[in-house]
């Protein structure tokens, strides 16, 4: 099914949640985001503690791995399988606003120009003529294919946007939760009710359908309005949309409470819990690991689209200190 | 109500700015009278997020390898867009006027048809790209847009920005010029108001940057004062608002003349490691910031010893 169609077929139950209900989640927010941080000993003039999407991500399926300082992690070179999620996201924005992709991984390389990203150019580059440069030309063909058939065609009047920063800022600004939101759709200044879209190139996750009530939570407290539906949206199917109330913002913020907890505890020593599986491939203790093993079956392979994520983002909190 | 400073407090924020400068900057800078100088080449100037930069060492430094791409470009583009809609609006409009958001994809379409309106590098820029590297321009900047309209939430006959100028001024006897970009004003009963959109989520950030709009917007010829300057984050959804007193000039002044002598002096400059020396560019010779993020000693190149003198710290580009 095409987004536009499921678009159209939109059964938005009732109003969203109200501002009062919003206004009342963050000030609870706050005041457990405060008292996490004072119990924590965490000075009022130290960085922030960030928290993200994939910090909590990986908080669920490793501690020990989500708690290792990526200053420690080999230089582990981007495979296809992670950059694969970022040529989708491409794509997709791509074709919000021009309708279409004509040559995949010249479109992807102009894109990665624009953007200066130079890491991922280098990528295409080092695989270019190589059997895993052939195959990840191919699943471009296929990512581009099916981005622009199933995501042109959107009227205008959802004013859509694509990687829409959002933070949220708790505790006097000691705790920031940031990301960016895939697609956003709709909300309280346009016509239609807002919708929040993750895109995910990887296999189903439990963790996505976490993301998308997170960025559903920072909407909401960005707004002071909650988007009607939040969404993920994988390689031909239709998106899979849960309507928003004030109790899947109350998860989400139960889930971050719950995540910052045990970061804070990491951070000051406690011994992390750990859980072998798909993503022991690129952790950055696995040599040090006694239980690393990537073969182990797990309740969630991860998607290493995650992984791509998480360094970046990490990139911009490894200074915690107090 | 006005409370921004009268033409005499402009006279004595000029005399107190040139004043603080003389005294951290001795002869260093002077301008010959009738001279040309770009200060981009051969003089200092200084914007709102160097003020409002915390690690003295970074801001001693300031980058010299400035590129444009997206993430650089898309707040301009975007005024360019919001400025379209303006002039697209209906001639007879009989109420205020507000952006709408779904017609920004329209937007693009005209402005990235023509490029009288642009700054001419940007557009020479986004000319060079391909189709692909341009649609994702597009995308970037109806997201800026976006944003810059949900910032302002009900307000009507926003006035955006000219990304081809910014507020300026050049103190007199100095190739040191001050810039402050501000992404749109209003008119509020005899008073405007300007507002920044950024991404800064620190308040004594926003608050220099707002100081430093003020500092350089009480310097501009104006019918109106401003009386206030908001600094919005779109990331957010927050939005401050700051009186522009004697206070918060003054504030700017002293940033200002602060920033002045760390680029005279840098090796004076006291760092502060953050989580922010990630993306520094001087982390490769900064031990504070190697020590802070866990890494081995500074790497070998260039030691922060280069004394400036009386020449200028170095080239720094002028995004335009």
């Amino acid at each position: 099914m095409r987004v536009s169609d499921w678009l159209s077929g939109l059964d938005v139950p009732g109003p969203p949640v109200c501002p009062d209900e919003v206004d009342d989640l963050r000030r609870a927010l706050d005041v457990e985001a405060a008292r996490l941080l004072d119990a924590a000993g965490v000075a009022a003039d130290a960085d922030p503690v960030q928290m993200s999407k994939s910090r909590l991500a990986h908080l669920d399926r490793c501690e020990r791995s989500a708690a290792a300082p990526s200053t420690l992690r080999p230089t582990e070179p981007v495979s296809p399988a992670m950059l694969a999620g970022r040529a989708l996201d491409h794509f997709v924005a791509q074709v919000l606003v021009s309708d279409r992709v004509l040559e995949p991984m010249r479109d992807l390389r102009a894109a990665f120009v624009a953007h200066g990203d130079d890491e991922s150019l280098a990528c295409l580059d080092e695989w270019d003529g190589s059997d895993e440069g052939t195959a990840f030309a191919l699943r471009l063909e296929r990512l581009g294919a099916v981005a622009a058939e199933q995501w042109s065609g959107i009227d205008r009047i959802w004013a859509a946007r694509s990687q829409v920063p959002v933070a949220a800022v708790f505790a006097d600004g000691r705790l920031r939760v940031s990301g960016s939101v895939d697609v956003e759709l709709g909300g309280p200044h346009s016509l239609r009710p807002g919708v929040v879209v993750e895109v995910k190139s990887g296999r189903p996750s439990s963790h996505h359908r976490h993301e998308a009530y997170l960025y559903g939570l920072q909407v909401a407290l960005r707004d002071r309005v909650a988007p009607a539906v939040v969404a993920q949206w994988y390689p031909n199917s239709a998106p899979a949309g849960v309507p928003v109330s004030i109790g899947t913002l109350e998860a989400a913020a139960a889930r971050l409470m719950h995540g910052l907890q045990r970061w804070l505890e990491l951070l000051v020593g406690e011994e992390p819990s750990v859980s072998p599986g798909a993503w022991c491939e690129w952790c950055a203790v696995r040599d040090s690991c006694p239980v690393a093993d990537p073969s182990a079956p797990a309740r969630d392979r991860g998607d290493p689209g995650d992984e791509l994520d998480h360094r970046r983002e990490a990139e911009g909190d490894e200074g915690e200190r107090w | 109500m006005v409370t921004q400073p009268l033409p005499g407090r402009v006279e004595r924020t000029a005399e107190r700015l040139s004043g603080g400068l003389d005294a951290v900057l001795g002869d260093a800078y002077r301008k010959p009278p009738g001279a040309s100088v770009n200060p981009y080449r051969d003089g200092l100037v200084i914007g709102s997020y160097d003020i409002a930069e915390r690690c003295g060492r970074r801001a001693a430094r300031p980058a010299d390898d400035y590129e444009e791409r997206v993430l650089t470009a898309r707040r301009r583009v975007g005024l360019l867009l919001l400025r379209d809609l303006w002039d697209s609006a209906p001639a007879d409009r009989t109420r205020p006027w507000r952006a709408d958001p779904a017609d920004l994809v329209l937007a693009a379409k005209r402005v990235f048809s023509y490029g009288d309106r642009w700054p001419d590098r940007l557009w020479g820029w986004s000319q060079s790209l391909e189709p692909a590297g341009r649609a994702a321009l597009v995308a970037a900047s109806i997201t800026w847009a976006d944003g810059a309209v949900r910032s302002v939430g009900s307000a009507r006959d926003i006035t955006w920005s000219d990304p081809r100028s910014s507020l300026r001024r050049d103190v007199p006897g100095r190739s040191v010029r001050l810039a402050a970009a501000v992404d749109a004003t209003r008119r509020v009963g005899d008073d405007d108001r300007l507002l920044i959109v950024s991404p800064v989520l620190d308040p004594s950030a926003r608050r220099l940057m707002a100081a430093h709009a003020a500092l350089v917007g009480s310097f501009e010829q104006r019918r109106h004062p401003v009386a206030r300057v908001s600094v919005a984050s779109t990331n957010s959804g927050d939005i401050e608002h700051f009186v522009v007193d004697s206070e918060l000039v003054d504030l700017a002044v002293d940033r200002v003349v602060e920033h002045a002598a760390l680029r005279l002096r840098p090796d004076d400059a006291a760092p502060r490691p953050s989580s922010a020396c990630r993306h520094c560019h001087v982390l490769d010779s900064c031990e504070e910031g190697r020590i802070h993020l866990g890494l081995p000693g500074p790497l070998s190149g260039p030691a922060l010893t280069d004394s400036v003198g009386t020449q200028p710290a170095g080239e720094t580009q002028e995004p335009t």
